[in-house]
């Protein structure tokens, strides 16, 4: 996120704070809905699963503000709420598979870490095609909402898990991007 | 096309659905409004009891009591502060809504309330010496201390809160210039 981003997200729980609610409630719906909906749809990948659980992420978010005092952790609070629903959703769909992670080095200097001269509609498209745990990271770290430690707290692992799990998947992004290049 | 060029361009390649943006928008509203528990229910319905009771008595008192003026206008004063308070919490139940505003607005004037509650008590405690009296005198200034003390704690809070909301909306310009 952005400085100003998070300053925002400071004022959004002190115009809590503040009972300056229906401002809080705006922010909190300006700042997270398109992102944090964009993530659980990589998630769950039902459009309607995704907006109930992002409705039943705001709800958590809205009961734990009174116990909130560093507007800056909300961010990674929030993503961390919405996951731990897409898990639940996929728990009880029976779709969810427990994510393993390589153990090689990562190479300090990443030559996959560049995407920006892709479309965004192929990359888009390309992420539906990457298994879940690859999907998830390269979803996160594309919305540039959380830093690798951010990414690793939401996601409950090390934070050279995130990167390794970031350095395989922009790999096997890369492939099927180059695969889907051919093709076209 | 830099990297969060990417992540606007990905964040706006599906349309959000109107319909489902305007219903979450809703239920957040709904989710932001603070709602009754049921011991504030509780806490509610008993202050609306205890109020409706002492402003019963205090009506009983100046039409049938054989007390003095002064003392019939004392038991006027409570008895009219006693329904205003319980109009707002009938208010607040039948809304099943903590409004807290309102309250914040009525600490406010607390402490002028208990100003004259207190001048009353003192006034009927000159008028009428006696250890009785001077009870009263003294749990009405007690009172106004009170009241006063905690309208300055939330005055204190209040005014922390705003100063740090100036000191974010600074920080959000340097932000907003240093980006430009």
């Amino acid at each position: 996120m952005t400085e100003k981003d998070l300053i925002r997200c400071e004022l959004l729980v002190l115009r809590y704070q503040q009972d300056n609610r229906d401002e809080a409630a705006n922010e909190l719906v300006t700042l997270f809905e398109k992102p944090v909906l964009y993530y659980l749809q990589r998630m769950v990948e039902s459009e309607a699963d995704a907006w109930d659980l992002l409705q039943e992420t705001f709800f958590s978010v809205v009961k734990s503000l009174p116990r909130m005092r560093d507007g800056r952790a909300l961010p990674a609070f929030v993503y961390r709420v919405a996951r731990n629903a897409a898990l639940d959703h996929l728990r009880s769909k029976k779709h969810f598979a427990p994510m393993t992670d390589a153990v090689e080095q990562i190479p300090d200097h990443d030559s996959t870490s560049d995407f920006s001269t892709e479309g965004a509609l192929l990359v888009h498209r390309t992420l539906e095609k990457l298994p879940l745990a690859q999907r998830e990271v390269l979803t996160l770290f594309f919305l540039k909402d959380l830093s690798i430690e951010q990414i690793a707290d939401v996601m409950n692992v090390p934070a050279g898990t995130v990167k390794s799990r970031l350095h395989y998947a922009k790999i096997a992004l890369r492939q099927k991007l180059e695969v889907s290049n051919v093709r076209e | 096309m830099s990297e969060n060029d990417l992540r606007n361009e990905l964040l706006n390649i599906e349309p959000l659905s109107v319909q489902r943006q305007e219903l979450l928008q809703a239920q957040v509203r709904n989710m932001f409004e603070p709602t009754m528990s049921k011991g504030e229910r509780m806490y509610t319905i008993a202050s609306v009891l205890g109020a409706v009771g002492f402003a019963v008595v205090a009506a009983i008192v100046i039409v049938m009591g054989k007390a003095e003026p002064m003392q019939k206008t004392m038991w006027g004063v409570f008895g009219a502060i006693s329904l205003g308070g319980a109009a707002l919490w009938i208010r607040s139940l039948a809304r099943s809504k903590v409004e807290i505003r309102r309250l914040a607005a009525l600490s406010k004037i607390a402490p002028a309330a208990a100003l004259l509650i207190c001048l009353l008590l003192i006034i009927n405690a000159v008028g009428n010496p006696g250890s009785e009296s001077l009870a009263w005198a003294i749990f009405g200034v007690t009172f106004l201390i009170l009241t006063v003390a905690i309208a300055l704690h939330n005055r204190i809070i209040a005014a922390e809160l705003n100063q740090r909301e100036q000191m974010l909306r600074i920080e959000y310009r340097i932000a907003e210039m240093s980006e430009k």
